[in-house]
């Protein structure tokens, strides 16, 4: 009797482990590559050459600066204006609108620790050195390291800088400016997306936890299997944040309405090798010069023009509109270019990664199921 | 593309035999029968993360060696140059390899002993 019971308990074991493992529709090569795409949240790192990096008071006056309008010449534009915290970081509008309308996307701010580059086009290696561009734009802020240097000698947060920074009379505008986008950065750094559905079926997949991967809904999981086969979405959108961090050619065009081209890469490079504030200059806090070898080893190639950074996909359903030039206005619009794209608009010697998916609506559907596991961490 | 050049000859060391006795890389495929064997560090290189490979040349005191890599399928090279530095006699640093995308690179190294010019190739896969 005892050992039919325990027969009887061993088939039902064994159903549900055959029906757990029916619930996982990944293969075992779709399994490792879903294994890429993790672990999330990384673990976080301070910035060798930024000295406010993790620094509680620094984090604390970033916060406060960055949403100070009297950053800007004119005095009603702030770093939140475009990047507003109750919006992911965007304004939700197609192009960033400063002074005047600006060329592109206003890019959400999360997880900028992940990345290599920064902006649309990667003309600035360090978040720093980013966070200070806006403030010199003619359309943006509007200052010059002149005006900005004299303008935090008089203002509301100089002995809260000075603390950090030491007396700001002795320090040169430039100077001056590093420091103040030192010290943004060390806010905007500690924007960190939380861990996602995704991340949970990835992390169950990591230790063979089949029961609590079986919980990832299949929609999703046929969508994470076009990401990383037909679609060819992951040979960009790559690693934990989804992002190689380097710079394609989306087919999306680069003419501007207004007349003009936004050159994209070719442009970041160009001011990249201009710019005062990088990796390698003496602006850098880290004597090591970590990460300086991109800027000085970075190709310039015909290839980049039109070339724009590849976004992450993290909270990515709260972003749009989308693209550099935020042309498509949902999800269902970009899945539907990569559909249909236009081989005509791509570098004829370009590389040969995208052409028309031709996927079905129920394809295209489960795609955006899985990115919407993407974005669902709160 | 950066190249490094170590002339004059001398002579093979101790050290080099001995890491030519010991092939455990991944061994490189020569454009010249007359061509040295050559192998380098045999990895598994990250998406998009900067990486270093040790070539090792046997039989070599010096050379000229440059380096580069290309994605076949998807007809493109590497967004970085690469710099190389010779570290022994023989072997050859390449510091901070960007691959970045996930598939199958060619690994490409162009080597000029004395006045013979030499291709090697070898295949990487980014997981």
């Amino acid at each position: 009797m005892r050992l039919l019971l325990l027969l009887k308990q061993a088939v039902l074991l064994a159903g549900a482990s055959t029906a757990t493992q029916a619930d996982i529709l990944l293969s075992d090569a779709e399994i490792a590559q879903t294994l890429q795409h993790g672990p999330w949240p990384q673990v976080a790192q301070t910035d060798p050459s930024n000295r406010f990096s993790g620094n509680p008071n620094a984090i604390a006056l970033g916060q406060t600066l960055f949403h100070e309008t009297s950053l800007s010449l004119s005095g009603d534009l702030s770093c939140a204006t475009c990047h507003q915290p109750e919006q992911d970081f965007t304004d939700g509008r197609a192009r960033g609108l400063g002074k005047a309308l600006l060329k592109r996307n206003t890019q959400s701010l999360w997880n900028m620790d992940q990345f290599r580059w920064f902006g649309w086009s990667g003309d600035t290696d360090s978040l720093w050195a980013q966070s200070i561009t806006p403030l010199f734009h003619s359309d943006e802020m509007a200052h010059s390291p002149q005006s900005l240097h004299g303008l935090m000698l008089g203002h509301a947060t100089r002995e809260q800088i000075e603390t950090l920074t030491g007396p700001l009379d002795t320090v040169s505008p430039e100077e001056n400016a590093a420091n103040l986008g030192k010290i943004i950065a060390a806010y905007v750094e500690t924007q960190r997306s939380g861990q996602t559905s995704f991340d949970r079926f990835r992390d169950a997949l990591a230790v063979d936890d089949l029961a609590t991967a079986a919980n990832y809904p299949k929609d999703a999981q046929r969508g994470l299997q076009l990401f990383l086969g037909e679609g060819r979405c992951s040979f960009c959108h790559s690693g934990p944040n989804f992002s190689n961090s380097e710079f394609h050619d989306a087919g999306v065009p680069y003419f501007l309405a207004e007349g003009g081209v936004d050159e994209g890469r070719h442009a970041g490079i160009l001011a990249l090798q201009s710019s005062p504030f990088t990796l390698n200059s003496a602006y850098s806090d880290d004597p090591e010069k970590t990460g300086a070898w991109a800027v000085r080893n970075v190709r310039f190639n015909h290839a980049n023009f039109g070339m724009f950074r590849v976004p992450s996909l993290r909270r990515v359903m709260h972003t749009a509109p989308y693209m550099h030039d935020g042309s498509l206005p949902d999800i269902a619009a970009v899945l539907d270019h990569y559909n249909t794209i236009d081989m005509e608009r791509l570098h004829s010697d370009g590389e040969a990664i995208l052409r028309p998916l031709n996927m079905s609506q129920d394809q295209l559907d489960d795609l955006a199921a899985f990115l919407a596991t993407l974005s669902d961490d709160g | 593309m950066k190249t490094l050049c170590i002339s004059g000859a001398v002579a093979l060391s101790a050290s080099m035999a001995l890491a030519c006795s010991d092939q455990s890389g991944l061994v490189l495929t020569a454009n010249d029968e007359a061509a040295p064997v050559a192998f380098v560090t045999d990895i598994t290189p990250p998406a998009s993360v900067p990486f270093d490979v040790t070539l090792t040349l046997c039989g070599t005191a010096s050379a000229e060696v440059t380096f580069d890599a290309i994605m076949p399928a998807h007809q493109h090279g590497m967004n970085y140059a690469v710099d190389v530095r010779q570290v022994t006699e023989g072997t050859f640093h390449m510091e901070n390899i960007v691959f970045h995308m996930p598939g199958l690179w060619e690994l490409q190294f162009d080597v000029k002993i004395d006045e013979a010019r030499y291709s090697y190739r070898g295949e990487m896969m980014v997981p």
